[in-house]
């Protein structure tokens, strides 16, 4: 009830007291004015006096507060606990104004209360009102007011109040605690709800009502709430308040609201089934309003969809390497599909992803990685993957290194881009790069070409028209003019067979082509002039002169002339070695000499001794004079191809049975074989094609291989000192190849040794030149082949020669 | 001479060991030739010979480990030794090893006869 509001005042104890109040206090205000008159009312009077001590004990101490107020409003009486309930005496009120105790602001009203009692004589009137005490602090009272009139006819308010305090504080606790839930509600967008399953009957919290948009005053129903809920959700809603229902069950669901507006409200509510004792069931629960987290969920999900989108799209993938565990702390789909594997094959294990990287390049990795560690430096590496549908993708990372807060590298975190394409894109920038610069070579020969100049002679061969040169700096000489082309050249003198041959071309009125030679361009540099021309005659065959074309040849014939020189030092320098080897092998070559000639003798000897018997054996001496012949050819043999290794020769190409000039060169170094114990098996393969190339130059090679090979297995103790040279023929990626080998059981090479063994000065001997590999490399590939060397699976080494062969359409 | 004395040749130089074989076959000797040192002493020539013929240089087994085994299985079969490497220390060690003879080649066929009368009368000492 509102303070202020009257009500009719019922039957009650408070209205019975104060009737009696009323009276007792007019009689002991008259007993004091008026002296008894009899004997019999002196008794009377003497009980009178004891039932008004005793109702005035009542009064006085009654716990209720008493107030008799005349019209104008001031205290003729009050009880000693009305008084004392406001921290005074009732002498203290009395015949003080009422309003005293009242609050200023409340005045108005309680003069108009005690207005409206005494407008209705003998009706009650009830409101609650605060009053406060002497020490200042706050009573709520309801009071019960009543007008009267007295004996005199004067009327009279007669107030009774009970101490409200207690229960209005209680209400506004309780108020107030319903605000700040109400408040909690609204903030968390979280409204309350019970459901009576056996009425329907609905309950809502105020911001349920909200979430529903619907009207506080309105009954909610479960139509209505079926209204509101999205059309799709329906069904699942409904199954779950049925289950609920039936089995009294908590439930815990998500759903949405189609508002009247369009828009949709995502709710999450949760609610607990209660039993009643009755059997009655209640859903009593929460429901909130979930639409802000929902959405940005979803716009976190499309935000990651977009993120997968242009990974996918820039070949960019992420991920997060636990150093610790050694194993991705995250990997993005894009990650996957790099490595060629299914994104949603999400248990596959870090290992597997590095065995896709290529070995060597993961070792590359590793290391970086251990650097990246303890640097704690960002990094970038590029690798590449081998899928297992055989292609490469090249990638390119970065990385970060994440320090813990225990200063130590707990993750890296970085990015792989599939660079693959981007390199073949490179490539073939440098492929056009190239092409461009080829095309600019061509247009520079073109240029060359059309830098060509026309010119004329007369009958007596001197020059009477030069085209003008397009370019100002160019070879023509344009101021030649009347000159004979013998005039010109400062050459005539060195070569003079050439210009005479040339004279009597032109005397013989012949065409030319092609003529070199010496002269000078107009900056008086010399030059190389190449000419042709074809003599002119008139309609009735008189010579008129020559007409050709000259170009300037200098680049050509200086090219011609450096790769000339390259070629003699080349064949120079293989001479020298060449010669140094024989050195080496004198002794040898002695003893290849001294075994004829030591059986020329014997068999001259003997040859005599049958012709000296008696009879003479003719025949014996015959078969000795045979065998003198053939030793002696063998001794000139060998002879011969030792002056054939020691003369400097032009390189002389020639086609060879490649078998033949093995095991000539073999013979030359046999005797060196077996002074060091060296055997030497021969595994030759048969009808091997020719090949083309210098029967010197490659016995050099081979003489060379052996000699290193000997060399090598000097120190053999405990392994045979064998050697193998096998020629063989093979047809790979490289080609139609003749191969020959030298194959030693030596102390092999070292793999240092064997980066270095072909370069010039390189040896491990202590008396070599270390010229011999480097000449054998720089011959077998002017015979267009490869020269090799590779350690051999037990011991020694193999050095291998491959020749090119002839194709057989040239061949 | 009654019983002609036989001689082993060894040489893996086919050519000397023809011509060897001839010269001393013209003189009356009865030759026996080998390749190898191995060959010889696999042949049933090795008890029968009286003087033997051997190059220095040979593959596998030289002339002169040849003499140091024949040696130490206590046969006393002379041998002459020719060479095309004459060299001081060879001499010697094959002279030391019991040698009659170190011959460089090429040789004088006068020079080979004395050597091998002077073994084989060695020899039947």
């Amino acid at each position: 009830m509102m303070p202020g509001q009257i009500a009719k005042f019922g039957n009650s104890a408070a209205q019975f007291l104060l009737g009696g109040l009323a009276a007792l206090r007019s009689f002991g205000n008259g007993e004091k004015d008026e002296p008894a008159a009899a004997d019999d009312s002196r008794q009377d009077a003497v009980d009178l006096r004891d039932a008004v001590r005793q109702w005035r004990e009542v009064f006085e101490h009654n716990p209720v507060m008493y107030f008799m107020v005349d019209p104008a409003g001031t205290v003729l009486n009050v009880n000693t606990f009305g008084a004392a309930q406001l921290g005074y005496t009732p002498a203290e009120l009395i015949g003080q104004s009422v309003l005293n105790v009242f609050f200023e602001e409340d005045h108005d009203y309680v003069r108009r209360c005690v207005a409206r009692s005494l407008e209705t004589l003998h009706q009650s009137h009830t409101w609650e009102i605060r009053k406060f005490r002497k020490d200042g602090s706050v009573l709520w009272v309801r009071e019960n007011a009543k007008a009267m009139l007295r004996g005199d006819g004067t009327p009279i308010v007669l107030v009774a109040c009970e101490n409200i305090t207690q229960r209005k504080e209680a209400e506004d606790a309780l108020r107030q605690s319903e605000a700040y839930l109400a408040q909690a509600q609204e903030l968390s967008r979280t409204g309350s709800f019970g459901l009576n399953v056996a009425t329907g009957a609905i309950v809502w919290s105020r911001e349920t009502f909200r979430i529903f948009q619907c009207d506080v005053a309105v009954k909610p129903t479960l139509e209505f709430v079926f209204q509101r809920i999205h059309p799709e959700d329906r069904d699942a809603v409904r199954r779950t308040l049925d289950r609920a229902s039936r089995r009294a069950e908590d439930f815990d669901h998500e759903y949405r609201l189609l508002m009247p507006d369009g828009s949709v409200k995502y709710l999450h509510s949760v609610a607990r089934a209660l039993k009643h004792g009755s059997g009655r069931i209640e859903l009593v629960g929460a429901v909130t309003d979930v639409t802000v987290a929902k959405e940005s969920e979803q716009r976190l999900r499309r935000s990651e969809a977009y993120l997968a989108e242009a990974q996918r799209l820039s070949h960019t993938s992420s991920w997060a390497w636990d150093v610790r565990r050694q194993e991705f702390a995250y990997r993005s789909a894009e990650l996957y599909r790099l490595f060629g594997f299914e994104p949603n094959h999400i248990d596959v294990p870090a290992r597997a992803f590095q065995e896709r990287i290529l070995p060597e390049d993961f070792q590359r990795i590793i290391e970086v990685e251990r650097q990246a560690l303890r640097r704690r430096d960002p990094f970038e590496i590029d690798f590449r993957i081998a899928r297992p549908d055989g292609s490469i993708r090249r990638v390119h990372t970065e990385g970060h290194p994440v320090v813990g807060s225990d200063g130590e590298v707990m993750e890296i975190i970085g990015t792989h881009v599939d660079v693959t394409d981007q390199v073949a894109a490179k490539e073939a920038l440098q492929r056009a790069f190239d092409e461009l610069k080829a095309s600019e070579q061509r247009f520079r020969d073109y240029a060359e070409t059309a830098s060509d100049w026309f010119w004329e002679t007369g009958p007596d061969h001197r020059i009477t028209k030069i085209s003008e040169h397009a370019d100002p700096a160019g070879a023509a000489p344009t101021a030649l003019i009347g000159l004979t082309r013998w005039d010109i050249p400062p050459d005539a003198e060195l070569e003079p067979g050439k210009w005479e041959q040339h004279r009597a071309t032109l005397d013989a009125h012949l065409p030319f082509r092609d003529l070199v030679y010496r002269g000078r361009d107009r900056n008086g540099s010399p030059i190389y002039v190449r000419t042709s021309g074809k003599p002119l005659h008139d309609a009735d065959g008189h010579f008129l002169g020559y007409r050709g074309v000259s170009s300037d040849v200098t680049a050509a014939i200086r090219a011609e002339h450096a790769e000339e020189a390259l070629r003699k030092a080349q064949a120079e320098l293989a001479h020298v070695t060449r010669v140094t080897t024989l050195g080496e092998l004198t002794a040898s070559i002695a003893h290849e000499i001294t075994q004829p000639l030591a059986a020329v003798i014997s068999n001259a000897d003997a040859c005599m001794t049958w012709l000296d018997r008696e009879p003479a054996d003719l025949k014996a001496a015959r078969r000795s004079a045979e065998w003198i012949v053939e030793d002696a050819n063998r001794a000139s043999e060998v002879i011969r191809r030792i002056r054939a290794l020691a003369k400097k020769t032009e390189i002389e190409v020639v086609s060879l049975d490649i078998n033949q000039v093995v095991r000539e060169a073999v013979a030359l170094v046999r005797r060196e074989l077996a002074t060091h114990r060296v055997s030497v098996r021969m595994e030759l393969a048969s009808n091997l094609p020719k090949i083309c190339g210098d029967r010197i130059q490659l016995q050099q090679v081979l003489i060379n291989l052996v000699m290193n090979g000997i060399e090598a297995m000097q120190a053999n103790v405990d392994r045979p000192r064998e050697m193998a040279i096998r020629s063989s023929r093979t047809d790979d990626d490289d080609g139609d190849r003749l191969l020959l080998t030298v194959t030693d059981r030596g102390v092999g090479l070292g793999k240092d040794v064997k980066e270095r063994i072909f370069t010039p000065f390189f040896t491990t001997k202590s008396d070599g030149l270390g010229m011999g590999l480097s000449i054998c490399r720089s011959i077998i590939e002017a015979h267009a082949g490869r020269l090799s060397a590779f350690q051999n699976e037990g011991s020694g080494a193999t050095f291998q020669i491959a020749l090119p062969l002839q194709h057989r359409d040239t061949s | 001479m009654s019983v002609p004395s036989i001689i082993s040749v060894i040489d893996d130089d086919p050519s000397v060991r023809l011509a060897t074989n001839n010269l001393l076959t013209s003189r009356g000797y009865t030759v026996y030739t080998f390749g190898s040192a191995h060959e010889f002493l696999q042949s049933a020539e090795l008890d029968t010979t009286s003087c033997v013929i051997a190059d220095v240089q040979m593959l596998a087994m030289s002339g002169v480990e040849l003499l140091m085994h024949m040696r130490s299985l206590g046969r006393i079969t002379p041998f002459i030794f020719m060479t095309a490497f004459p060299d001081d220390a060879v001499r010697d060690r094959a002279l030391k090893a019991g040698a009659s003879c170190f011959l460089a080649k090429p040789f004088s066929t006068p020079a080979l006869l004395q050597c091998l009368e002077a073994a084989l009368s060695e020899s039947k000492m």
